[in-house]
């Protein structure tokens, strides 16, 4: 559409403006002082209030009241609401939003203005969708939105995640539950939120007032770790249980209620039995065994369908006899039908479920579903050599954990963003929360050779081989299966000529071997003028081709946040042949750094008309703290400056 | 009961007109290697569709797209890429999908059929009676080396389109495209149904050879299409990828220049329908052109008038009050809305504003023409296709002697004279009195200037730190103005200081102000100081500096060895940088060197001068750069490599360094 078309769009949605009644709780936020913000900051929330009323049958009604005031242009995009809900047992009762512009004139939002949308727009079909009403083509800065939602739904889920702000300042922010006779509520508080309620009979209240906006910085954990939250818990009556709400005092708990829910999933009929006898045939070790039916699973594709949510349908596998049938199934479906093909081959296997994406987000101290979206298996290999997605269990002795989604990660590997995470063993009574087993920094690593003459004319031509193991390797590896051979080539092309404008490429060759789990790229390469020729007596030859990408963030001089450091390990050599007539006038000394974190190294050495440069980085995982930001700015920084240092060459 | 009886009708016709499956051969089932591309993950073994126009159920207006589509997946990509189908309709416009049959073919020949209810349709946005659906479903036992085909219907209600577009190059390479198109019947058009074939040859059409529903039909194949791959800087990809666009058109008894001329009258006898000059107008424009002398500088003024004084709602949207916004729906709401309303209102759209400028040089005696291009974003003008479909932006022209002036006043941000970059080097139809095709000029490069001044101080340790100049004019402004106008004061500094940032790594940005963002006409400025650690590299006793500062670090324009498609610059365009360099104590130049300067052909020039003063010890540098003199903005893909070559050249210059040797 032209920009001239949307902009009449929008402007026809928003054209039917007329008075409305403002119920007084949003008038009375809106008319609420705030604090002042930096001048870039959008809009605040006045009011962020949720209020869950839990009836002993499990249904649960939940009134949300949100008051945004607009503080900017920019800020328009903030003036909406709204709710999440399985649409299958969820209903919305009741949804209004109002707008109250700064000259006075309001606007009330009714049905005919609620937007409904599908979440999960890559799944095949899922029934959780979202509904909410926005003013953000209407209101102007210092408008007032308001928005209000009843939405009842019918769910065996007792726990609430609530997060008392975004990055948007928030002035007053409120999360509420009222359980059914008899019953209490627990909180968990992090960042700085309080676990504490005020509690009124049975309506238990936790309030944060004046939250400051947060700016985004990079290399930050992810927003939803960053911000004051909590978790909370009901609590049924001492002694007693809940056949319509599922509470769980303990992981071992949580454990046996998923196990239950899919227990009946990895059914071993004929047709799994057939294809499992099919993948072991020939296969004389459990470890063999185990990796014909992992390659299996992983070959199944990735389709997800999910429905009955608000019943734990999230924990629900297909059958592994539909999901062989169809070869395809989501993250569960994969690893259960992994785990009945291995049932047949008598090694017993468990789902595990786990937070993908961000290692720290999964809290042990709080069991709860809601903190998982992936899930892998863990597979009984007593005899199981060490590897690094091997663990003890307490009571199921030694596991190996597999992600069949992961397409290209072997057994006996874990993806990176899964390493480190705490998951749950879903073994019935005997499973628990287990932390996921970290590699070592150096069981990923990546290599670089660099063969180059440097010519008389300034140009270079060589060969690099580049050589990666552990998730370095995978990540290659995926990259070369997920494109197609011509734009492999091109991003290959394009990552040389960043730092060798002109550059030719010959005998590109791109490799991973499932074997050896390495992947390998070789090429040559020729490129005119790399060296810099000052009036043909001084050459300024930059030492280093191509930096190393795989680097924290450390651009910003000051941070308030966190920085992410992701286990690393990298090691390069360069072999430069020099043209006859050129002495050596200077080389960059040799830097080293060590710290808790990590080290590096990097050297320079000349023996006739050779010069060599040995380069080399490690980094354990973890979190900097703010506090520690600088020494690890200026341990980077080194890395950095040492990567663009020349050698001068003279001619004569 | 009629709806029904309707609907009944609507389905059995589609269910009708919806083939069997084609036969697959064992050569098809077999193949393992793409045939068109080696690296191809999937080809389009045929891609076909029943296009018709008709009423059906004699009183509902249909046009309908029966859809057969047959792909083999070589790899396991393309078992990723083609394994699932999102299939888009929305009942309340009227446009439905139904009769969805999808199976898979595996290499041993076997069949998997994709049963309904595999079928999940779900509603992906809704609001009142509005909605967007989709039909989704993904095939079952995918395995590289399988052929996946599926047919669908969809139809549009009440919806008689004039014109179609037909793609004619997919994603992946095509064995076989094949339209069948069937026109409304003349008994309730009085058009003809024509085509017209975009940067691609098919067959003649042809009456296919079917009966029953299929009767009827023409059609046309194109065969051994490649995939449609796209490529920075290349044209619109309506003047890149294949298509044919059928369309209604009215008996052509002219051709030709004649065709034009006919055609632009038509269109200048609509334009005039709104044009009002009234005694406002008419007063105005005296007042307005009492102190001009020349055509041009009266042309200027009003058009000035029009940019500056009148509401632009396509520009300055999101700064508007939603009071203002009010106001313009209600005035759209008049049918009429002349140039007269424009300016009683003081508000318009792109269109409103340049009939507006029209009414007033009318009224000023500078005998105005309208003028309709084509867009360098949606086709450029073939003078062969007899329609006025690519005609798509106004301009007003205005003769002055023997030249001819044009104006644009719909973009508040151009300078006189200065046309939209999608505008500049356009075929257009100029309607004088005889109206005809017109080539509309581009833009020179000096009109479009960026000036960069940098005034910095170099540490021992190689950090450099100091103040930047920019200024901003002609396209290179307008594109600058268009980014920040929808942002606050606020936010657009803030916006600009993460850009620096982005653009520095590591560098820190502070003081950053900006300097007629919102004017129409001033250059836009910004400054802002800059911090850098380790810019110039240090070894023992030298460092090495990179005196321009915007270049530093920045790739060659390009990297790919071939190219397929034509290199599209927006406009021509110059770069000015002024940087001095305050060098730090103890150190010297050693081998000074500059790039000096080259000539680009006749598109363009570079230099670069260096300099240095006494007694504050400072570095002078300048670089120049003009670039799409005499119109050349647009180059064929096979002066690539010549391309590639300057701008290596440029880039090599750009990132030259001094170095300075310790005393």
């Amino acid at each position: 559409m032209s920009r001239a078309g949307l902009a009449l769009l929008c402007w026809a949605l928003a054209a039917t403006s007329f008075a409305a009644d403002v119920p007084a709780w949003l008038r009375e936020a809106a008319a609420q002082p705030h604090p002042a913000y930096p001048p870039q900051t959008k809009a605040v929330v006045l009011l962020n209030e949720e209020k869950v009323l839990v009836e002993a049958s499990g249904k649960q009604t939940t009134t949300t009241r949100v008051v945004i005031k607009v503080l900017t242009l920019e800020g328009k995009a903030a003036a909406r609401a709204g709710n999440t809900f399985d649409s299958k047992d969820s209903k919305v009762r009741e949804m209004k939003a109002w707008l109250i512009q700064p000259t006075g004139k309001t606007r009330e939002y009714g049905k005919k203005d609620i937007v409904e949308q599908s979440l999960n727009s890559d799944e095949l079909y899922s029934s959780f969708r979202y509904a909410g009403a926005g003013a953000t083509s209407e209101i102007d800065p210092g408008g007032v939105f308001g928005f209000e939602s009843v939405l009842e739904e019918k769910t065996v889920f007792s726990q609430y995640a609530f997060s008392f702000q975004d990055l948007q300042p928030h002035l007053f922010s409120r999360f509420q539950v009222t359980v059914p006779s008899g019953w209490k509520a627990e909180a968990k508080g992090y960042a700085n939120a309080p676990a504490q309620p005020r509690v009124s009979g049975e309506t238990f209240t936790w309030e944060m007032r004046e939250l400051a906006p947060i700016e985004r910085e990079p290399g930050a954990p992810p927003i939803g770790s960053l911000v004051p939250r909590i978790r909370v818990s009901l609590v049924p009556p001492a002694g007693e249980t809940s056949s319509a709400l599922a509470t769980f005092a303990a992981w071992p708990d949580l454990s046996q209620w998923l196990s239950r829910l899919g227990e009946t999933a990895a059914e071993v009929t004929p047709a799994v039995e057939a294809q499992a006898k099919a993948l072991l045939s020939g296969k004389t070790t459990v470890w063999e065994r185990v990796r014909a039916v992992a390659e299996f699973a992983q070959g199944i594709r990735y389709v997800a369908i999910s429905t009955n949510l608000s019943k734990g349908g999230g924990y629900v596998p297909h059958s592994a006899d539909q999901v062989l049938a169809k070869r395809y199934g989501d993250c569960k479906d994969k690893a259960n039908l992994m785990k009945a093909l291995l049932r047949v081959a008598g090694i017993e296997s468990w789902l595990v479920t786990i937070y993908s994406g961000d290692p720290y987000f999964t809290q042990p101290d709080w069991p709860s579903p809601q903190q998982f979206n992936h899930a892998i298996l863990a597979i009984a290999m007593p005899d199981a050599p060490v590897l690094p997605a091997t663990v003890v269990h307490p009571q199921l002795g030694r596991l190996v954990l597999f992600d069949p989604t992961d397409e290209v990660v072997p057994l006996g590997y874990l993806p990176v963003h899964e390493q480190g995470a705490y998951a749950l063993v879903l073994a019935g009574a005997r499973g628990d929360l287990l932390k996921m087993p970290q590699a070592a920094p150096e069981q990923s690593h990546t290599e670089r050779r660099w063969d180059i003459t440097l010519e008389a004319d300034g140009s270079i031509a060589g060969t690099l081989e580049e050589i990666s193991t552990g998730q370095d390797a995978f990540d290659a590896g995926a990259l070369d299966r997920e494109l197609a051979q011509g734009k492999n080539q091109q991003l290959t092309q394009s990552r040389l000529n960043r730092v060798m404008p002109g550059v030719e490429l010959r005998d590109v060759a791109r490799n991973y071997d499932a074997t050896s789990r390495r992947h390998r790229l070789t090429l040559g390469f020729r490129a005119p003028g790399y060296a810099r020729v000052m009036k043909g007596k001084l050459w300024m030859v930059k030492s280093v081709p191509m930096t190393y990408d795989s680097m924290p963030n450390v651009n910003q001089p000051q941070r308030v946040q966190p920085l992410v450091v992701h286990p690393t390990s990298f090691s390069e050599s360069i072999e430069w042949h020099l043209p006859e007539r050129l002495t050596v006038d200077e080389l960059p000394d040799s830097v080293s750094g060590e710290t808790e974190w990590g080290s590096f190294r990097t050297e320079w050495k000349q023996a006739a008309r050779q010069i060599a440069v040995r380069r080399s980085l490690v980094l354990r995982p973890g979190i900097v703290p703010s506090a520690g930001y600088q020494p690890a700015r200026q341990f980077l920084m080194r890395f950095n400056s040492a990567e663009v240092a020349p050698f001068v060459l003279l001619a004569p | 009961m009629l709806t029904r009886i309707v609907l009944l009708t609507m389905v059995a016709a589609a269910s009708a007109l919806s083939a069997d499956w084609k036969p697959v051969t064992p050569e098809m089932l077999s193949l393992a290697k793409p045939k068109l591309d080696p690296n191809a993950d999937a080809e389009a073994m045929f891609w076909e569709a029943w296009v018709s126009d008709a009423l059906e159920g004699g009183q509902s207006l249909t046009h309908r797209v029966v859809n057969y589509k047959r792909i083999k997946l070589y790899n396991e990509r393309g078992v990723k890429q083609w394994g699932e189908v999102s299939i888009p309709y929305s009942p309340s416009a009227g446009w439905t999908i139904f009769d969805i049959q999808a199976r898979t073919i595996l290499p041993d020949g076997s069949i998997v059929n994709i049963p309904g209810s595999a079928v999940f349709d779900s509603t992906a946005v809704k609001k009142g009676r509005l909605d967007l659906k989709e039909k989704k479903f993904t095939f079952p036992r995918l395995t590289a080396g399988a052929i996946i085909e599926y047919q669908y219907t969809e139809t549009f209600t009440n919806h008689l389109p004039r014109y179609t577009k037909l793609e004619a190059q997919l994603e992946i390479p095509a064995w076989e495209i094949t339209y069948y198109v069937k026109p409304m019947s003349s008994q309730y058009v009085a058009f003809n149904m024509r085509s017209f074939n975009f940067n691609c040859r098919h067959s003649p059409w042809a009456p296919a050879k079917a009966s029953g529903l299929r009767e009827g039909y023409m059609f046309a194949t194109l065969t051994d299409m490649p995939a449609f791959v796209e490529e920075p800087l290349m044209p619109d990809e309506e003047d890149a990828k294949a298509w044919i666009l059928v369309y209604y058109s009215a008996a052509l008894p002219e051709t030709g220049p004649a065709y034009w001329r006919v055609l632009g009258q038509k269109i200048h006898e609509q334009f005039r329908r709104d044009i009002r000059v009234n005694g406002e107008i008419k007063a105005l424009a005296a007042e307005l052109t009492a102190a001009a002398q020349t055509v041009e500088q009266k042309a200027t003024a009003l058009a000035t008038f029009c940019q500056n004084s009148i509401g632009n709602v396509d520009y300055n949207a999101g700064t508007m009050t939603s009071e203002q916004r009010e106001r313009y729906v209600k005035k759209l709401s008049k049918a009429d809305y002349s140039s007269a309303d424009t300016l009683k209102h003081k508000l318009g759209n792109s269109e409103d504003i340049i009939g507006l400028f029209y009414a007033l040089a009318q009224a000023a005696g500078l005998n105005p023409a309208y003028v309709r291009s084509s867009t360098a974003r949606g086709g450029v003008l073939r003078p062969e296709f007899l329609d006025p479909f690519l005609l798509k932006r106004s301009q007003v022209a205005v003769k002055d002697g023997a030249n001819i002036l044009y104006y644009n006043p719909g973009n508040p941000y151009l300078a006189p004279g200065m046309l939209d970059w999608r505008e500049q080097g356009q075929p257009a139809l100029l309607m004088d009195k005889e109206p005809h095709l017109v080539v509309l000029p581009v833009t020179p490069s000096a009109a479009s200037h960026l000036r960069r001044e940098m005034r910095l101080k170099l540490s021992p340790e190689g950090a450099i730190s100091g103040t930047v100049t920019m200024h901003y004019s002609g396209h290179t402004a307008v594109k600058a103005k268009i980014a920040l106008e929808d942002q606050s004061a606020g936010s657009r500094e803030e916006t600009k200081k993460k850009e620096m940032e982005a653009r520095f790594p590591g560098a820190k940005v502070t003081d950053l102000t900006i300097e007629n963002a919102t004017s129409t006409r001033d250059a836009l400025k910004v400054q802002f100081n800059i911090s850098m650690e380790g810019y110039a590299q240090r070894t023992g006793k030298r460092l090495f500096v990179q005196p321009s500062l915007f270049h530093h670090g920045r790739p060659a324009l390009f990297s790919q060895a071939s190219r397929l498609h034509p290199i599209f610059f927006p406009n021509a365009y110059q770069e000015s940088d002024d940087i001095v360099i305050e060098l730090p104590e103890g150190f010297a130049l050693e081998s000074p060197d500059v790039p000096g300067s080259f000539k680009l052909g006749q598109a363009g020039s570079y230099q670069m001068t260096a300099s240095i003063t006494q007694p504050k010890r400072e570095l002078k540098v300048t670089r120049r750069f003009v670039w799409g003199d005499g119109g050349q903005i647009r180059f064929n893909a096979d002066a690539y490599p010549a391309l590639k070559s300057a701008f290596n050249r440029i880039h090599d210059s750009d990132t030259h360094s001094f170095t300075l040797r310790a005393q």
